[in-house]
C-alpha cells in the first residue's frame, strides 16, 4: 500500500500554504462530485453499464480520499523563514620536532625543543536569520599571548646592546580568594559578519571576512586543508588575510557545468589597527574572479585577486596654546605606503588526486621614508652600521600541494588515507633576503572519520641565506578536529 | 445499491490499488525529481540537481530552491546520493563537514517523507522512487533511473 507506514515528523502546526489549502479544497470539491454521480447511478437502477460505472467511480473516489489523506495527515511542518542558530568549529594539536641545534638562529622564532602545540580552537556562531539573511561570528581561541618573546637580547660581536632586555610575556594571575595561579589566554575575532543573499548572483557581505583569495585562505580549517602548517606567503600576510568593510560577491552560470564566481572587496585595507580604525581616508578595493567545472570525476578551478590599498601608521601629538586658547591634534605620519597585491590559485581532483598551486606577487611603493629597524638592517646590508630606508619593493610566494587518496576503502571504509608532496616557497621582499624561506615535505593524513582527521608530514626549510644556521628539518603530527 | 455493497467496491478498490496516479512502465526504483507546483521549472538536468544539493547553485529561474534531503541511511537517500551526487554517505557527510567550517553552509535538510514536503513548501525540491509517486502532487522534472 501506498501509505504505509510513513515516518511523520511531528512538529508544531503553522499556518498553511495557499498552495496546499487550495489543493485540499479541490480534492474535497472532487470527491463530492464522485459521491454525487454515484448516488445517480445507484438511484437510476443497476445495470451492467452502471455496475462498471460505479467501480471506476468508486476507484476515483478511493483514490482522491487516498491522496486528500496523503495531503493532510502527519503534516511535516518546514518554515523556510525560521531562525536557526548553530555553534560549532574545529581545533588541532600539533607535535613538532624541529631538528636544529641549540644555538641555531631559527631558535628565534621557532622551539628547538619537541613540543606539544594547540594553536587552532575555532569557534563558530552562525544563525540563518531569515531565508536572505544569515549571520557569522567566527572566535579564535589561543594560549596566547602566554609565552610571547617582546623582546630578546641582543649582541653584535659579544656586547650586548643596552636597550634590548628580554621580555617573555606572563599571563599567570593569582586568585586572592581561592589561592589558584592559572593563566588568562587570548581570543582573536577571525570574522564576524552579515550576509545578505537575494540572488545567486549577488549577494552582499558587511562586517569583517576572510579575502576572498586562493584556495588556503577560503578553506580555512585546519580540518580541512591538506598539510598541518599554512603557507608560508600566508603566514607573511601577502595579501591581507582579512579585511574590514563590505564584499558583494556572486556566482553566474555560462554553462551546466562552468560557473565563475566573482567577489568586489571595500575595506579599511591594511593598517596597525585596521581591524579597529582606519588610519587613512583611502579604502583598500579588490577584485575576486574564478572559473569552476565540475563533472562527476573531474573537477578544477582557475581563479585570480587583485588588492590595491595604503597603509598608514602615525601618532598624535596634543597641542595646547593657552594664549588663544585652542587644543589641536597633530597627526604625524610615521608609515606610508601603497601596495598592489595578486594573486592566483589552481586545483584539480582527477580521481582520487589533488593538485593545488597558488601564486601570490607583492608590489609596494613606500611614500615615507622610514628606516629599518636593526634586523631589516642586517638582513638587507649584513650590517648594523649607518641609516638605511625601506625601499619600495617587490615579493613572490608559491605554494604547491599534490595529494592522492589512496584507493583503500574496499578494505577500510570509512577511513581515507592520502599521501602528499609540498613545496612552499617564499621571497616576501626583495631587499631582505634574510627572510627568503623554500621548504619541500612529504606526508600523509588519514581521515578516520567526517570530524577527525590526523596528519604526519616532515618538511625541509631550505633558507637562502645562512646567516640564520642554514637549512634544517621538522617533523609534524597533528589531529584535527571538527564538531 | 445499499451502503454495504458501496463499501465493499470501494474496498475493492483500495485493495487493488497498488500505486494511484498514471504509473508508467518504467522501473519503481527510478528517481523522481520532484518540485513544487509553484516552482517555474520544467526540466533540470542531473549536473543541475547535483549542484543543487550540494549547494553549488541556490537559485533556479532566479528563485531561491529548497532542496529538501530524504533521511540519512535510508534507501532512498542512498540512492540519490550513488546516482546523483556522486558520493556515498561518508563521502558526503565529509563534504558538508569541510563546507560548514569553510563558508557555514549546512546540508539540505531531511525529511521522512519527501512528498510532504515538497507539496507543502513554496519552491521546494526532493527526489522520490518512483514506487512511491502520487500523481498531482507535485510536478516531476527529471527520472534518474536505476543504473
Amino acid at each position: 500500500m501506498i501509505l504505509g507506514s510513513m515516518a511523520v515528523e511531528s512538529q508544531e502546526a503553522q499556518p498553511e500554504s495557499t498552495t496546499a489549502q487550495d489543493e485540499r479544497e479541490a480534492m474535497r470539491a472532487r470527491i463530492e462530485s464522485l459521491e454525487r454521480q454515484i448516488e445517480k447511478i445507484e438511484n437510476e437502477g443497476e445495470t451492467e453499464t452502471s455496475r462498471e460505472e460505479i467501480k471506476v467511480l468508486a476507484r476515483e473516489e478511493a483514490l482522491a480520499a487516498v491522496e486528500e489523506r496523503e495531503l493532510t495527515t502527519g503534516l511535516e511542518e518546514y518554515d523556510v523563514d525560521e531562525v536557526s542558530f548553530r555553534v560549532y568549529g574545529f581545533y588541532d594539536v600539533t607535535f613538532v620536532k624541529n631538528f636544529f641545534n641549540k644555538d641555531h638562529g631559527y631558535n628565534y622564532v621557532l622551539s628547538g625543543a619537541s613540543t606539544f602545540m594547540i594553536s587552532n580552537i575555532n569557534l563558530y556562531f552562525d544563525s540563518q536569520l531569515s531565508e536572505n539573511l544569515s549571520s557569522l561570528l567566527e572566535l579564535r581561541f589561543s594560549f596566547l599571548p602566554l609565552g610571547s618573546e617582546e623582546h630578546v637580547y641582543v649582541e653584535v660581536d659579544g656586547t650586548r646592546i643596552p636597550d634590548y632586555e628580554y621580555e617573555r610575556v606572563d599571563t599567570r594571575v593569582y586568585d586572592p580568594y581561592t589561592s589558584e595561579n592559572y593563566e588568562l589566554n587570548g581570543v582573536a575575532v577571525e570574522r564576524v559578519h552579515l550576509t545578505y543573499s537575494p540572488r545567486q548572483w549577488f549577494n552582499v557581505t558587511v562586517g569583517r571576512y576572510l579575502t576572498p583569495f586562493g584556495i588556503w585562505n577560503v578553506d580555512h580549517a585546519s580540518t580541512v586543508y591538506v598539510p598541518a602548517t599554512i603557507p608560508y606567503f600566508h603566514v607573511r600576510e601577502m595579501v591581507p588575510i582579512a579585511q574590514t568593510g563590505l564584499q558583494v560577491f556572486g556566482r553566474v552560470f555560462p554553462s551546466e557545468r562552468f560557473f565563475i564566481d566573482y567577489a568586489v572587496t571595500l575595506s579599511n585595507g591594511r593598517g596597525p589597527i585596521e581591524s579597529v580604525v582606519d588610519l587613512d581616508e583611502n579604502k583598500g578595493v579588490g577584485l575576486r574572479l574564478k572559473l569552476n567545472y565540475e563533472g562527476d570525476a573531474v573537477r578544477f578551478s582557475l581563479g585570480g585577486y587583485g588588492y590595491y590599498g595604503e597603509y598608514t601608521d602615525l601618532h598624535k601629538t596634543v597641542s595646547i596654546d593657552t594664549a588663544a586658547p585652542t587644543v589641536d591634534t597633530l597627526l604625524t605620519t610615521t608609515s606610508n605606503y601603497d601596495e598592489l597585491d595578486v594573486s592566483g590559485d589552481f586545483l584539480l581532483e582527477l580521481f582520487g588526486v589533488r593538485a593545488q598551486v597558488e601564486y601570490v606577487y607583492r608590489y609596494v611603493i613606500q611614500n615615507k621614508a622610514e628606516m629599518m629597524g636593526s634586523i631589516e638592517t642586517i638582513g638587507a646590508t649584513n650590517s648594523i652600521l649607518g641609516t638605511y630606508f625601506i625601499p619600495s619593493y617587490t615579493g613572490w610566494g608559491i605554494f604547491a600541494i599534490l595529494s592522492y587518496e589512496l584507493p583503500l576503502e574496499k578494505w577500510i571504509y570509512p577511513v581515507r588515507i592520502s599521501p602528499f608532496v609540498l613545496y612552499d616557497g617564499a621571497s616576501p621582499e626583495d631587499f631582505m633576503q634574510l627572510q627568503d624561506v623554500q621548504k619541500v615535505g612529504a606526508g600523509f593524513n588519514i581521515k578516520f572519520s567526517r570530524n577527525v582527521v590526523t596528519k604526519v608530514a616532515g618538511r625541509a626549510y631550505l633558507p637562502d641565506s645562512d646567516m640564520f644556521g642554514g637549512k634544517f628539518f621538522t617533523l609534524l603530527a597533528q589531529l584535527a578536529v571538527s564538531f | 445499491m445499499n451502503a454495504l455493497r458501496r463499501t465493499f467496491i470501494v474496498s475493492l478498490a483500495l485493495i487493488g490499488l497498488v500505486a494511484p496516479g498514471h504509473i508508467s512502465a518504467d522501473e519503481p526504483d527510478d528517481i523522481l525529481i520532484i518540485v513544487n507546483k509553484s516552482t517555474k521549472i520544467e526540466r533540470l538536468s542531473e549536473i543541475e540537481i547535483k549542484l543543487v544539493f550540494l549547494k553549488k547553485k541556490t537559485h533556479l529561474n532566479g528563485k531561491k530552491i529548497n532542496a529538501f534531503n530524504a533521511k540519512e541511511n535510508s534507501e532512498l537517500r542512498a540512492a540519490f546520493q550513488q546516482r546523483v551526487i556522486k558520493m556515498n554517505a561518508e563521502e558526503e557527510g565529509n563534504y558538508w563537514q569541510d563546507q560548514k567550517v569553510r563558508k557555514g553552509l549546512r546540508a539540505p535538510p531531511e525529511f521522512g517523507d519527501t512528498r510532504k514536503a515538497v507539496f507543502h513548501v513554496a519552491n521546494s525540491l526532493s527526489y522520490v522512487f518512483r514506487k512511491q509517486h502520487v500523481e498531482g502532487v507535485y510536478r516531476v522534472v527529471a527520472v534518474i533511473p536505476k543504473q
